[in-house]
């Protein structure tokens, strides 16, 4: 990886975290002192830490400093892995869990984005529905939970309903602001030019909102996991939150750890899915744009 | 790089004569305004204008700012609509007839440039908008994104846009105001030379004297929402800097000083 590439991406990524441009600048000092390390090798830098970690985790267990009955050894969660994944326990759980995933997030979503779109599109649409939407909002969804196993019990409909009430606000919002934030001047423009109804929003106003949509999305995806992992683990019989409290039980804790390293992997596939289909999608995008 | 040569040699001399004299007010649409009076809230922007631009006229709309020049422009794109009196635009009401080429490009940043100058035409037109990009010169960026254009090439963009669907009048909101002096003077030889090759009504708004002068059949002084000066500019074209444009200039600069404050 060349030097041109590596700087402006960490840039980007920099710039997006809360810690600012200033933490930025001193980073960028800190790590130019050891700059020529840091461009020949710094994706092996990126994993020396972790490594490192793994490597003295795993001493303190076999020195028996770390009782393994609190925190297993490395080692002995790979092997619950291999075990669990050759009796086709861990393939099915992974599996339920995401389908529940994704269907609470294509429910959510999909409601969160048709009435972000009529909220944003239509002045009428937003007087009826969007102050009583936003009171809505500010409950924790997760306070639901009794009410939810009141109304579905708990099997799967419950879990899916939770899981879409909770991605249906961040992407009702974000498509109702990003479409409220559309420079007028261009929706004047593409009226001159003749547009409207389909063709508007298909030249305009979806692009426009797009940026905001997809903070919408990646919000989104972080609350689905949240939520999920609260679903499975309060009641249910199957699914990788189920896993772990069946495992804590019988006090199998390199299984427990399996599944949390679980939602960690899951949840940075996606999240990294969702990045790359920014880049695609905003490519006209300053910020996005590839150097 | 060619096409850009050739539109900048063609400003420079263009007693070689390329473009071909045009058909004169065919491509034109007429405009008629009948006592139109418009305000915002309390504040009288225009007041019972009477107007007849004939077709293919190239009209200069100068004013101060704030002088109601722009509120004009809109009225006749439609984008307002008068409080009292009527806007007429005659029968033609195809939705190519008209477009506006703002001061501030608006160009969508999530379209190709060739989709911009494309925007609004069918499918089947597409042809045209490579002809409108080829004649502002800028067939060779079809396929950039317009954040990285150049000031100057987002307006010819701009000025494609509106050519492309070949429209009877167009309406520039002071579209050369942004742009650094050699560009903007680059920009009124191309505006001229296209405008003389198509027969469209050009209305013009700027606070550009010179620019007035150099570009405009009639000029239209506004001055406190109504029409202060009407001048008639029988300069043959194409216009360069001199003493007769100088002295439509200072004739329109002294009528300007006349109200002004102090």
């Amino acid at each position: 990886m060349s030097a041109r590439r590596f700087w402006p991406r960490r840039r980007r990524a920099m710039s997006r975290s809360p810690f600012g441009i200033d933490a930025l600048r001193r980073w960028r000092a800190a790590a130019q002192l050891t700059s020529r390390q840091s461009r020949v090798f710094p994706s092996l830098l990126t994993w020396l830490v972790p490594l490192l970690l793994v490597l003295a985790w795993e001493a303190l267990s076999a020195s028996g400093i770390v009782p393994q009955r609190k925190l297993p050894s490395p080692h002995s969660v790979v092997v619950a892995f291999w075990q669990m994944t050759r009796s086709g326990e861990l393939p099915r759980d992974v599996f339920i869990s995401t389908l529940r995933a994704a269907m609470g997030f294509a429910i959510g979503g999909g409601l969160g984005f048709a009435f972000g779109l009529a909220a944003g599109i239509s002045r009428l649409a937003e007087n009826l529905f969007d102050g009583t939407l936003q009171m809505l909002r500010m409950v924790p969804h997760l306070a639901l939970i009794p009410l939810i196993i009141v109304w579905f019990g708990i099997g799967e409909s419950a879990k899916v309903f939770l899981v879409a009430v909770g991605v249906f606000f961040p992407i009702y919002y974000n498509t109702y602001h990003g479409i409220r934030t559309i420079d007028a001047g261009l929706l004047e423009m593409a009226r001159i030019q003749g547009l409207n109804g389909i063709q508007l929003f298909h030249e305009v106003i979806f692009p426009g909102a797009l940026p905001s949509i997809l903070v919408g999305v990646r919000y989104g995806l972080g609350i689905m996991w949240l939520t999920l992992i609260v679903a499975e683990t309060i009641a249910g019989n199957s699914g990788i939150g189920f896993m772990t409290m069946n495992a804590r039980e019988f006090m199998q804790t390199n299984v427990v750890l399996l599944g949390i390293l679980l939602y960690a992997a899951l949840g940075k596939l996606i999240d990294m899915a969702a990045r790359r289909a920014e880049q695609g999608a905003l490519a006209w995008h300053p910020s996005f744009a590839r150097a | 790089m060619a096409s850009v040569l050739r539109s900048g040699v063609s400003f420079l001399d263009r007693s070689i004569g390329v473009a071909p004299l045009r058909q004169a007010s065919a491509a034109g649409l007429a405009v008629q305004f009948e006592n139109v009076s418009k305000s915002y809230g309390t504040r009288p922007v225009l007041q019972n204008i009477d107007l007849a631009i004939e077709p293919g006229q190239f009209v200069v709309v100068i004013g101060r700012s704030g002088s109601g020049k722009s509120t004009l422009l809109r009225l006749l794109a439609g984008l307002e609509l008068p409080d009292t009196g009527t806007v007429n635009l005659g029968a033609d009401a195809s939705p190519g007839r008209l477009r506006v080429m703002f001061q501030d490009g608006r160009l969508l940043p999530w379209r190709r440039v060739i989709d911009n100058v494309a925007l609004g035409l069918p499918k089947s037109q597409r042809a045209r908008a490579e002809a409108a990009l080829q004649s502002v010169g800028l067939a060779d960026r079809a396929g950039e994104w317009p954040r990285v254009l150049s000031g100057g090439q987002k307006q010819r963009v701009a000025l494609a846009r509106a050519l492309a669907a070949d429209p009877k009048l167009i309406l520039l909101d002071e579209p050369l105001g942004a742009l650094d002096a050699l560009t903007r003077l680059e920009m009124q030889g191309l505006i001229e030379d296209l405008w003389r090759r198509s027969g469209f009504t050009a209305v013009l708004v700027t606070h550009d004297v010179a620019e007035a002068a150099l570009l405009a059949d009639r000029i239209l002084l506004i001055e406190e929402g109504g029409i202060a000066l009407d001048l008639r500019v029988d300069l043959p074209r194409p216009r360069r800097a001199g003493p007769a444009v100088a002295e439509i200039e200072a004739r329109i600069l002294e009528r300007l000083l006349r109200r002004a404050p102090g």
